[in-house]
């Protein structure tokens, strides 16, 4: 029996799925970085009901006191527990990220797919408007979009906030599925010859049928390496409008806001080095996890790599 | 030649395209510089101020100003009254120009040789470290970098000025900012080219026929490896050289990124599609020098396109 097991741990899983998945686990460094996102992610969960009545809770006489036992990371200029908004922010980051990969994910293996399909004029047109849309500075469609939709969204939804959220989304994710589209078009032309498609188109799928039971299965490896990429892409951009002034609305944080009141804090005189500190360590760790996860996803699923 | 004739004659129609589909944009939002809400004007008024600055007529506008453009003339600012549209971008470009020229030497100077270094000692010291390195890189705002710096080398050593522009003293921390995540980027690539590179042939044959490890590395195995870096040139010189609004609004200097956002945000039209226009230029032109620097570094390349 012996040799049996021996023989069998050698042999290769049978599935790709299951080879990557095994080369996924064996990478130390993306291991830990899931671990860490599970547990950071779970801490902001469960801390929620707490976080939700506190974020904003504003004890004046408590402005911008250093950490102490009873509040760990310290105090803003309005006197809120900066460890309460730092969790209830981190919430807000990892939905504006998510949401905005969702989105640009979708969108650009759509796109990508549809335009690699149909071939010809149709492909040509529309792979010229994403190079046209490559030209245009991002920030610029960010903020166009951002003071275009505000007003409408905002009667729609009647929440100000929740609006604010919702365009942001809307706006990182509609700018940032251009390379998804490339990418995905690009591996459509090359699997639409194979054989097996060939056999698919053969027995009477239409197109609609061969996309969805024979392509995207083997689309996998790609969309999932960057849809994990994406999320911290679009957490740094967000952080990047907040410091701007044009993130998300007051007095909802989320670790870019949190960073960027920390930056504002920073003077020659006295630093109220806190603030800017723990947002930073927030921020900083989780997008380093999440880009460990995504290199070794991408590692993972790289047919190269043996 | 007819080659490269033909794919300058090309820019024309993606120049015009981009310039459409920014004026669309523009034109799409609504609201103007004009109508305020905490001050009202007599809609006489309005009117009058909406037809000087042609905008009761959006196509005459859009012909007009395309004239202009063709005329390096980007008519006035809507907001800054008192000046043209040209002469803000005159002011403004060359100080992002020398900036970001000098951020992507930086890291080219810096990110290469790391990245080199780390293929070489794969999975070494070095090579986790400066792998980490540069994963934080791209992990961190360049906001809360940018403030990292400012504190250890202009309010600790007193090295640098703390912010400001008119010296050269001025230029290396917001240099170095801006560098950062590049310089992470590109260590990455080129370590990733060199792992691909080094398991080749031609890298064997030339150990094999006694040349020095340095000279094969850094002669024959960068000289393919560097082809990534090269193609990833083109848009981060577009980008840094066309500003970074957020090192410039940290540091204080006064370069074209704040105009991307501030025109935006101010819906100044002439400044808005002005800098749009200057960006996509810079960015198709990187693009096709890129473009042609490949066929001059890749020999493959010339033989495919005769």
């Amino acid at each position: 029996m012996p040799e049996v097991v021996a023989e069998r741990s050698v042999l290769p899983p049978a599935s790709p799925w299951r080879r990557s998945l095994l080369r996924f686990r064996r990478n130390r460094t993306a291991m830990a970085g899931l671990a860490f996102l599970a547990v950071l992610s779970a801490l902001m969960l469960a801390t929620l009901p707490w976080t939700l009545a506190g974020y904003d809770a504003q004890v004046l006489s408590l402005g911008r006191t250093p950490p102490s036992w009873s509040h760990w990371c310290g105090c803003d200029t309005l006197g809120r527990d900066l460890l309460q908004r730092c969790l209830f922010g981190g919430l807000i980051s990892f939905a504006v990220g998510l949401g905005a990969a969702l989105l640009s994910v979708t969108v650009g293996v759509l796109y990508g797919a549809v335009a690699a399909l149909a071939g010809g004029r149709v492909d040509n047109a529309m792979m010229r408007f994403v190079d046209i849309l490559y030209g245009l500075p991002y920030i610029l469609l960010v903020i166009l979009m951002k003071v275009a939709f505000e007003r409408p969204m905002t009667g729609l939804i009647g929440h100000k906030p929740a609006a604010n959220v919702v365009i942001l989304v809307a706006a990182i994710g509609s700018v940032s599925w251009l390379t998804m589209a490339r990418v995905i078009r690009g591996q459509v032309l090359s699997l639409r010859e194979m054989p097996f498609v060939e056999a698919a188109r053969a027995a009477g799928a239409g197109p609609l049928g061969i996309l969805g039971r024979h392509l995207l299965p083997n689309l996998v490896g790609p969309i999932v390496v960057y849809a994990t990429l994406a999320v911290p892409q679009a957490i740094l951009q967000e952080s990047f409008l907040s410091f701007l002034g044009i993130g998300v609305a007051r007095p909802v944080p989320t670790w870019g806001v949190l960073a960027a009141e920390g930056v504002a804090a920073i003077n020659t005189v006295v630093s109220f080095w806190w603030m800017l500190l723990f947002p930073c360590l927030f921020l900083g760790t989780a997008l380093l996890a999440l880009n460990f996860v995504g290199d070794g996803l991408r590692d993972a699923f790289d047919p190269k790599s043996s | 030649m007819r080659h490269l004739a033909g794919r300058v004659f090309l820019m024309i129609p993606v120049l015009w395209a981009i310039y459409t589909v920014t004026f669309l944009m523009v034109v799409a939002v609504p609201g103007n510089p004009f109508q305020q809400a905490d001050r009202q004007m007599p809609e006489a008024v309005q009117r009058a101020l909406e037809a000087r600055y042609d905008m009761d007529d959006n196509w005459a506008y859009y012909w007009q100003y395309l004239w202009g453009v063709l005329h390096l003339d980007f008519g006035p600012s809507f907001q800054y009254r008192d000046w043209t549209c040209t002469q803000i971008i005159a002011d403004a470009l060359p100080v992002s120009v020398l900036l970001g020229v000098s951020a992507v030497a930086l890291a080219v100077a810096v990110g290469v040789p790391v990245g080199v270094v780390s293929a070489v000692r794969r999975n070494g010291l070095f090579d986790i470290a400066g792998l980490t390195l540069a994963l934080i890189g791209v992990s961190l705002p360049t906001f809360v970098t940018g403030t990292a710096l400012l504190l250890l080398f202009a309010v600790g050593l007193g090295w640098a000025p703390v912010a400001g522009w008119g010296t050269l003293a001025h230029l290396p921390l917001p240099a170095v900012t801006l560098a950062l995540p590049f310089a992470a980027y590109i260590a990455r690539l080129t370590r990733l080219g060199m792992l691909d590179v080094l398991a080749g042939d031609y890298i064997r044959t030339a150990r094999a026929k006694g040349l020095s490890p340095a000279r094969v590395i850094w002669r024959h195995a960068l000289k393919n490896a560097f082809l990534p870096v090269l193609s990833f040139l083109g848009p981060a010189l577009a980008q840094a050289m066309t500003g970074s609004f957020v090192v410039e609004k940290l540091f204080n200097v006064p370069g074209l990124g704040q105009h991307f956002v501030n025109s935006v945000l101010n819906l100044d039209r002439g400044l808005i599609m002005g800098t749009v226009l200057v960006y996509s230029t810079l960015l198709v032109v990187m693009n096709l020098a890129v473009d042609l620097l490949y066929t001059a570094v890749d020999p493959r390349v010339r033989v495919a396109d005769a």
